[in-house]
């Protein structure tokens, strides 16, 4: 199934080509979850807080949605 | 460590000793203890009752880094409560350095008299005719300051917006480079400063000299362990430093609890627009500065210098609060008006969060369009007029929204919720709710544990477990800002027994015992003396509520509202 990817913060320097404005289209096997998509892509858990699906935040297991848009955001602090 | 008092009627000042019980109490405890202890509970904020408490950080003036919080105290005209608001920049860092633990400044000055506090670099303090400084706009004051005194001084103040006495008054504070950018911003302390005629708070800057601590070697070892986890952690490391606080701008609105339009919506559709990725870009393409130390002892360096098409400065330290409140907030996506939005504050003396919120209201009242940022800029710098219209946005958004009969006015006890709505992050209601400094969002800030969904955690969207985490993150807080430490730094308590290592610097600073437990009872202390003063100045618990539209009106996209019962809300102080 095909996935449009979102990376936020620095964490698009990890990624090489990456265009912010149109996302990274990625391609999976179906019937996979946020967690292998991470895989696929080479990113460390620990460096993710927050994960979008379709606007909607998802857990590690969630199954991923054909035509789906991901965020991915790094753990944040403020106050 | 002494307390300088100063007694703007009689134009007196003496050097005194801490109260004995509050040896080892520094920023927020301090000011909130003296405030608590001295002031008549209700009195008149801008009366000769009220005093003006600045107290550096416990820890501020000595090796360990980003601890350079000044916390300033008083009954607030805002919220007819006891307030604490800190500031960075430089001045916690020479004041502890020249061994002042508190400035009190009480009574009220003779009429048409105003002054400026200086304090030497030996601690001794003069009150000086401000003269032709009463009347001018910070940056302005400050460069006439530094032309009288002398480059090297810290200098905390007041603009027109605070010598009006206008409930949304900051008081402003040099950074590292001198410019009044950062802002001891909530509760209107400017407006009582100005009550007490005093212009600006000057103070020498002491290189070399470094605050008092019982036990060095210990000290010094804990501060390196907690810079160390400062460094590791990629938040403070590497993200902070790159994009500023301003990358929360993406993750908040993606989360749907980005207030927009005065919390018409959870999600601005021009967020990236403003977003901290954009703003990098865009001050990047210009030649100003994304990465820049805003605060003594600072490793972090989340402040940035952002400049216009020409690569001239606008303005420093534009963060994510301001981005929203003069962005979102108001339906305005045009980011070099959210950094002239962000100087006039500045420069005027006002809270950006506070301002932008009653632009807001006003908007929503249909008074202007949302998005109108010419419109947005026109109303700041009519409070600085001081016209009928200027003073009412001035006061803040209750007062705006009692001009324009509109009661959907984000405020709790008087004072405006900050860039996360407490519709879709449940715990920043209790936080908003129940602090004893109305709607404050450093007081409490529960957002990762609600929305850092992807570890599991909480669900942003019910009840569930948020009184407990805003109580702890109150409890917290209230000591973090005692000892001083800069919120985004707080990834040092991330070190091994990260805790204990803070309890380690504050036992070597002072010389007694303090352990982890003694953290929690602090914290406790201070918001209990907190409770007290707000409780005898006639708060009841109908004030610890969000005003209806958070529990009436659902919040696009996720069309939830606030489910946080009143109940649950009385439980949040338990203890
Ligand atoms: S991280 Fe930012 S606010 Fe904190 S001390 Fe550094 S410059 Fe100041």
């Amino acid at each position: 199934m095909n996935l449009n990817v979102k990376l936020y913060g620095t964490l698009s320097s990890l990624l090489d080509d990456y265009n912010h404005q149109e996302g990274l289209d990625v391609t999976i096997p179906e019937d996979t979850s946020i967690q292998d998509l991470l895989v696929h892509l080479n990113l460390e858990p620990d460096g993710i807080g927050m994960i979008f699906m379709d606007g909607m935040p998802a857990k590690k297991k969630a199954r991923l949605k054909q035509g789906a848009r991901i965020t991915i955001f790094q753990p944040i602090f403020g106050g | 460590m002494k307390i300088i008092r100063v007694d703007m009627a009689a134009g007196k000042i003496t050097n005194q000793e801490v109260v004995p019980a509050f040896i080892g109490m520094g920023g927020r405890g301090l000011t909130s203890f003296y405030v608590n202890k001295e002031v008549p509970p209700k009195c008149d904020p801008l009366g000769p009752e009220n005093k003006l408490v600045f107290a550096p950080g416990f820890l501020s003036g000595s090796s360990l880094v980003n601890s350079s919080r000044f916390s300033i105290g008083a009954k607030s005209p805002l919220t007819g409560g006891i307030k604490e608001s800190n500031v960075g920049g430089t001045v916690a860092v020479d004041m502890a350095s020249i061994g002042i633990s508190a400035i009190i400044v009480e009574g009220l000055p003779e009429k048409n008299r105003s002054y400026i506090l200086k304090v030497d670099k030996e601690g001794n303090a003069v009150l000086l005719d401000a003269g032709g400084l009463w009347g001018k706009r910070t940056y302005d004051l400050v460069k006439s300051i530094k032309e009288t005194h002398g480059e090297n001084h810290s200098i905390t103040c007041i603009g027109p917006a605070g010598e009006m006495q206008l409930s949304a008054a900051s008081i402003q504070s040099t950074d590292m480079d001198g410019r009044p950018c950062r802002a001891a911003g909530r509760g209107g302390l400017g407006a009582v400063m100005g009550s007490k005629g005093l212009k600006a708070l000057v103070v020498e800057k002491t290189k070399g000299k470094s605050t008092q601590i019982q036990d060095l070697e210990a000290f010094k070892s804990s501060a390196k362990i907690f810079a160390q986890a400062v460094m590791k952690d990629e938040f403070s490391s590497e993200v902070l430093p790159a994009l500023g606080s301003a990358v929360l701008v993406e993750p908040i609105n993606a989360a749907g609890a980005f207030p927009t339009r005065n919390a018409r919506q959870g999600q601005f559709e021009d967020a990236d627009k403003i977003s901290g990725e954009t703003m990098a870009q865009v001050i990047k393409s210009r030649g100003g500065k994304t990465t820049h130390k805003g605060c003594s002892g600072c490793i972090i360096n989340c402040s940035n210098e952002f400049v216009d098409e020409k690569g001239t400065y606008v303005t420093s330290s534009l963060e994510y609060e301001t981005i929203w409140s003069m962005g979102g907030m108001i339906g305005n996506n045009d980011l070099d008006a959210i950094a002239t939005l962000d100087f006039l504050c500045d420069d005027i003396g006002l809270d950006t969060m506070s301002t932008g919120v009653a632009i807001a209201v006003a908007m929503d009242a249909g008074y202007k369009a949302f998005g109108d940022a010419k419109a947005a800029i026109e109303m700041v710098e009519e409070v600085a007029t001081g016209s009928d219209f200027g003073k009412i946005i001035g006061h803040g958004p209750a007062r705006v929204g009692k001009h324009f009969n509109n009661d959907r006015v984000p405020v709790i006890k008087g004072q405006s919720i900050a860039a996360y709505d407490p519709r879709a992050i449940q715990g920043m209601a209790v936080t908003y709710a129940t602090s004893p400094m109305g709607g404050d969002h450093t007081a409490g800030w529960v957002v990762e544990s609600n929305l850092e969904a992807f570890g599991g955690t909480l669900d942003p969207f019910s009840a569930k477990g948020q009184v407990e985490v805003s109580r702890n993150a109150q409890l917290h807080m209230a000591v973090v800002d005692t000892v001083g430490i800069c919120d985004f730094a707080q990834t040092g308590f991330g070190a091994p027994d990260g805790l204990e290592n803070v309890c380690k610097m504050i036992r070597a600073k002072s010389g007694k015992p303090f352990s982890a437990e003694d953290w929690n009872t602090t914290g406790k202390k201070i918001i209990r003396i907190e409770l007290e003063f707000n409780k005898n100045a006639g708060f009841t618990k109908e004030l610890d509520r969000l005003p209806k539209m958070f529990y009436e009106e659902p919040l696009p996209p996720h069309n939830k509202v606030v489910v946080i019962s009143d109940e649950e809300m009385d439980t949040t102080f338990n203890f």
